[in-house]
């Protein structure tokens, strides 16, 4: 009843294709994330020496640099070093003593940025990976007034130790590692350079060999190996090789963790101690901390980590003797803390944050000189969901005791916390950075209901009229709460001061992500600052990544799809709990008496299978030339929903859609070919619908497809010709039944049709045009019932933004090369354009930058004009989108007041005039004239 | 005159050599009902880029209660991966009409095959209908191109080139001289 009524609505009314400004940042959310921080590129530092302001700096596991605001949690500048992040390259964030300046490492480049404003000061690519990279702080007598110099070692086939000028990035010097050693750090005194390297004995261990160098001219002054005996049998459990501290060191255990071994760089002697475990379980980690810098003392903690509790030691060096003595212990205490180390002119001051409590000491004495209970009930840290993994701090000192200590804590929920004397000031969701597969699913409120009716209606009257019954019963329950807080909502509504909390349009829905380092993390729309809850599904090895998929199985249940669990697992989006399989109601909607064919990809090849009594069998395959490797594979969405299966034209004639839910695009590119071909595929019968090849073709470009409806779009960057230049290119192809109106070919009046008996072939409508931008990945707008428009979602990368793209400006049926006739006008069709400029009203983002996004999902909400859109790779970045206007929904600028006060008029209006009408008309009555 | 003549018959002799050299393909296609072990020849096929023919076609036999059947062809340096479609059983039924359909890629190498069957005209008019098997080639189309709008032509001085060069007066306005000219002549014979 309704479909007709939305339908004619649509027609009468122009897509809008912006939101309005008031609706910008109300409707739309985006997190601007630099990914997780790591312990040993994330620190505080003063962008002007003049001033005591501090910024937190970061080199994420994701790549970007960034430095963040620890008043507000506020991104000050980032930059995404590389988007083609690989697990196992280090990097290195390191910054001068005051200065203006931080330098970053990674894979094989050194990059300067201005620490105020990010502005990238010079770049260094050195000829292999990256070892490390320090910045030289001693002050030579030529002195370099400006700024530091830096350090780099590159390993590779000739490793080198290289000093770069600090203002311009130019090599000073070079110092080739000939030995054959494996470069392993770089380090300097106030005096000196070293350059530490791992000699692999004939045995297979290691012996840590270190290298002297001039720092003026890099030339070698020494070299010496330590006698690390044949405890060092990886390089794991070196600890760590100090750097500008005043008397660096290099400190490695035995594998089983019994002794700490610790060597003063540029003496010979090893100091050794036994690791005390205090009792309890021996350490599973062991960590140190130095400060980094050439002023301060030159003390440093070692952190020992168990299965279940922490403690640590505080060693003192004397720097002109090079012995190292215990100082003082830290106790131990049950569950995870983290420290962190933090520099006041020479003084050095160690801080620990456990569960619930933050202290600080300092180097010198175990005396506690601040000590702040973490006071929130809601963060995640207290209620010990999630523990501290590591911390940077930032102390402040007023006479003998510290004032107020600063910490940014990441919690192992992925949450980047920051603790001003105990207390969160802001947390930032980091984990959704690592974000690689994400779905919708609906809250707990609106699925419970959802499984509710669904049982009504498959049990017998009886028990469905009970069980309706209590469920009313149930509802009453709930009147008084419901009634007090009518006359809130009453006043919300009226006033349009923020939402009741109440989501009758479906816009809350809340997306679960699966995230690379093994977590599921789910964000409600309607609340997306907030983590809803976040939980490790898998237990991964260091360096894997989780290859996921999430998807949505029932309403308030997702599946997760992984290579580690040969079966799917479920959840509940709303709490996060595992459910059994048993208790998800399938939604697959196959007939039981037809042919059930799967698709899959195996070794390059798409087979379809379906199941018979002989087990498996391939129904067919589609296998690839030689030198043809797919590119993607786009099925049709199994939750696509089409409200008209015709297009009904300018003369109000019919022209048929070829709507078969078994369509799938695959894109193949050839090696060495510069080509791409495109392939619609039929997946049940496995028959080729519409194919083409596309010749010069830049295949370094992305390529991005997608299928909703009866169409496709796929993009791509072609290659300059002698007629052309090279230019991105986006085709849009469509299928029809036949192309001649009120026709359906050769299926006829046929309601069902077997793609394996029937051999009709959709007719293929296909328009290419130029785009400003290349496309790295498309999506589809969705809604309930597919009455809407839908609009094409493109990620632009080089820009950092999401388009929309109307329907029926990518339209195949423009007319090219002359103007639209009346009925091609009436249909909304004009004339063709060979390029297709974005119009700035499309893009989603508005100013922001959405960085780093490598997939965009959409879902339907509970009102037909609106589809939920969920951007993320890096950045996160959700929104609502109106292809055909907000139809079925009152705007903001709806005045309800006005509306009110008319009806309130009128109606005193009426009890006002009423009796005087009724006088008169009985005066006329009773009246001769 | 000539030498464009020479030129063109050259050109055609040329063109028709390359259809003539253009290398000769066959392939075996089988056809495998989905309960059957084993698959069986169906049709052997010779093609080129343009133009394919049936060599041999055997009826394929198919159990009575089989649905489904696969048609493809082996991979030539395969003999377990092979390329093909699944496609109702009854669609090989000798009263249909039944046409193969080799896709080429732009090698001109047979990657996929397609298979379209109607209810054949002749025989459901009552009349008898030899069972066969019609082939047909479908090459893989280009990809579509932007359609570019005409090039804006400058002259040497960097202008916009004139159009039409415009009509003399004589051109444009002949009929009407004509006409004067014919009434003059008229009226002046109507006058004597």
């Amino acid at each position: 009843m309704l479909l007709p009524i939305y339908a004619a609505v649509i027609l009468l009314l122009r897509p809008a294709l912006a939101v309005f400004a008031d609706e910008a940042w109300t409707v739309d959310y985006h997190h601007a994330l630099l990914g997780l921080p790591k312990q040993s590129t994330t620190f505080f530092h003063r962008p002007d020496p003049s001033s005591r302001a501090s910024l937190i700096y970061t080199l994420s596991e994701q790549g970007v640099v960034g430095a963040v605001n620890p008043r507000d949690g506020g991104v000050v500048w980032r930059h995404l070093l590389n988007s083609s992040r690989d697990a196992t390259q280090s990097s290195f964030l390191r910054a001068g003593d005051a200065q203006d300046a931080i330098v970053s490492g990674l894979g094989g480049q050194v990059t300067a940025f201005s620490a105020a404003d990010g502005r990238v000061d010079w770049q260094h690519d050195v000829p292999d990976a990256l070892v490390d990279l320090e910045i030289l702080e001693l002050e030579d007598g030529r002195g370099t007034p400006g700024a530091k110099d830096t350090l780099c070692m590159s390993a590779g086939q000739h490793p080198t130790v290289q000093r770069l000028d600090g203002a311009t990035g130019v090599v000073k010097w070079e110092h080739k590692i000939e030995s054959g050693d494996t470069p392993y750090q770089v380090s300097a005194s106030t005096t000196e350079v070293f350059a530490i390297l791992l000699h692999k004995t004939v045995l297979g261990y290691i012996k840590i060999k270190v290298i002297t160098l001039d720092p003026v001219t890099g030339r070698k002054t020494d070299e010496y190996t330590l006698s690390s005996e044949n405890e060092l049998a990886t390089a794991e459990t070196i600890l760590a090789v100090g750097a500008n501290s005043a008397s660096p060191i290099i400190a490695w255990t035995d594998s089983a963790y019994k002794t700490l071994r610790i060597n003063v760089i540029g003496k010979k002697a090893i100091v050794d101690f036994p690791i005390n475990t205090l009792g309890g379980r021996p350490p599973q980690r062991v960590t140190l901390h130095a400060p980094y810098l050439t002023t301060s003392l030159a003390h440093f903690l070692v952190h020992y980590q168990s299965l279940d509790s922490d403690w640590a030691e505080v060693y003192h060096i004397d720097v002109k003797t090079g012995r190292v003595e215990k100082a003082y212990d830290l106790p131990k205490i049950e569950g995870r803390s983290s420290f962190s180390t933090s520099t006041n002119g020479a003084n050095v001051y160690f801080t620990r944050v456990t569960k619930d409590q933050v202290f600080t000491v300092a180097s010198t004495s175990h005396g506690i000189l601040g000590r702040w209970n973490v006071d929130s009930p809601t963060s995640s840290l207290t209620d010990g969901t999630a523990r501290p993994v590591h911390a940077v701090s930032e102390v402040s000192v007023k006479g003998e005791s510290v004032s107020a200590v600063r910490s940014a804590v990441l919690l192992s929920s992925g949450e980047w916390l920051l603790l001003r004397n105990g207390s969160p000031q802001w947390t930032r969701p980091e984990i959704l950075a690592g974000t690689v597969s994400a779905a919708f699913a609906l809250p707990s409120e609106v699925s419970d209901l959802v499984n509710e009716l669904q049982e009504e209606a498959h049990s017998n009257p009886v028990s469905a009229y009970v069980h309706r019954v209590t469920r009313h019963i149930g509802d009453i329950q709930k009147l008084p709460s419901l009634l007090t807080a009518l006359p809130q909502r009453f006043v919300h509504g009226f006033l349009g001061t923020g939402s009741d909390g109440s989501d009758t349009f479906g816009f809350n829905n809340i997306i679960v992500s699966a995230t690379s380092d093994g977590h599921l993390v789910a964000v409600d729309a309607g609340r997306p600052s907030d983590i809803l809850w976040s939980s490790a599904a898998v237990i991964l090895s260091s360096g894997q990544v989780w290859k996921v998929r999430v998807e949505s199985a029932a309403p308030g249940i997702v599946r997760v799809i992984d290579d580690i669990s040969p079966m799917p697992t479920f959840f509940n989006a709303s709490t996060g709990a595992a459910i059994g399989d048993d208790e998800v109601a399938s939604d697959s909607a196959v007939p039981n008496t037809a042919v059930e064919v799967d698709f899959t990809l195996k070794d390059g090849q798409l087979y379809g299978t379906t199941a018979s009594q002989s087990g498996h069998n391939d129904l067919w395959q589609f296998g690839l030339q030689k030198g043809e490797t797919i590119l993607s594979l786009t099925p049709r969405p199994v939750n696509d929903p089409v409200a008209s299966i015709g297009k009904v034209l300018g003369d109000r004639k019919v022209l048929y859609k070829y709507l078969n839910p078994n369509l799938a695009l695959l894109a193949t590119t050839y090696a060495g070919q510069s080509r791409v071909s495109i392939y619609v595929l039929n997946t049940v019968s496995g028959a080729i619908l519409y194919s083409n090849s596309h010749r010069n073709i830049d295949l370094a470009a992305p390529i991005a497809a997608t299928l909703s409806e009866n169409w496709f779009a796929y993009s791509y960057t072609a290659e300059s010709t002698s007629t052309a230049p090279k230019g991105h290119q986006l085709v849009v192809g469509e299928l029809f039944e036949s192309l001649t109106s009120n026709d359906r070919g050769l299926l006829d009046a046929a309601t069902n049709v077997s793609s394996l008996a029937s051999s009709t072939q959709p007719l293929t409508l296909t328009q290419t045009y130029h785009i400003p931008e290349s496309i790295s990945k498309m999506s589809v707008t969705q809604t309930r019932q597919g009455i809407t428009s839908r609009q094409l979602l493109a990620v632009l990368a080089e820009s950092n933004a999401i388009v929309g793209i109307p329907r029926g400006v990518i339209d195949p049926r423009r007319p090219v090369n002359r103007e639209p006739t009346k009925d091609e006008q009436a249909e909304g069709l004009f004339r063709y354009t060979p390029v297709i400029d974005f119009d700035p009203k499309w893009y989603l983002n508005h100013r922001r930058e959405v960085l780093g996004v490598k997939d965009v999902i959409t879902s339907p909400a509970i009102l037909e004009s609106t589809s939920l859109v969920y951007a993320y790779g890096l950045d996160v970045f959700g929104t609502r989108l109106n292809p055909s206007f907000n139809f079925d929904m009152l705007g903001k600028d709806f005045n309800k007041f006005q509306m009110l006060a008319t009806v309130a008029a009128l109606a005193v209006a009426t009890f006002v005039v009423a009796p005087l009408v009724q006088r008169k008309q009985i005066n006329q009555r009773w009246q001769f004239t | 005159m000539r030498v464009s003549t020479v030129c063109s018959v050259l050109l055609s002799a040329l063109a028709s050599f390359a259809t003539a050299a253009q290398p000769e393909r066959t392939v075996d296609i089988f056809a495998w009902p989905l309960s059957a072990a084993k698959p069986q020849a169906l049709t052997k096929i010779a093609y080129n880029s343009t133009t394919a023919t049936v060599k041999t076609y055997k009826t394929p036999l198919i159990p009575a209660d089989e649905q489904i059947v696969r048609i493809g062809f082996f991979h030539p340096d395969s003999s377990t991966s092979w390329n093909g479609i699944a496609t109702s059983a009854s669609n090989l039924a000798p009263e249909k009409d039944k046409t193969l359909q080799i896709l080429l890629n732009t090698d001109g190498v047979i990657y996929h095959v397609g298979l379209a069957a109607f209810e054949s005209a002749v025989a459901s008019r009552g009349g008898a209908k030899g069972d066969g098997l019609k082939v047909e080639v479908v090459p893989m189309r280009s990809g579509p191109v932007v359609h570019m709008n005409k090039p804006v032509v400058l002259d040497a001085e960097g202008k916009l080139a004139d159009k039409e060069p415009e009509k003399t007066f004589l051109q444009k306005y002949w009929w009407a001289i004509g006409i004067f000219l014919v009434l003059q002549l008229v009226m002046a014979g109507s006058k004597e």
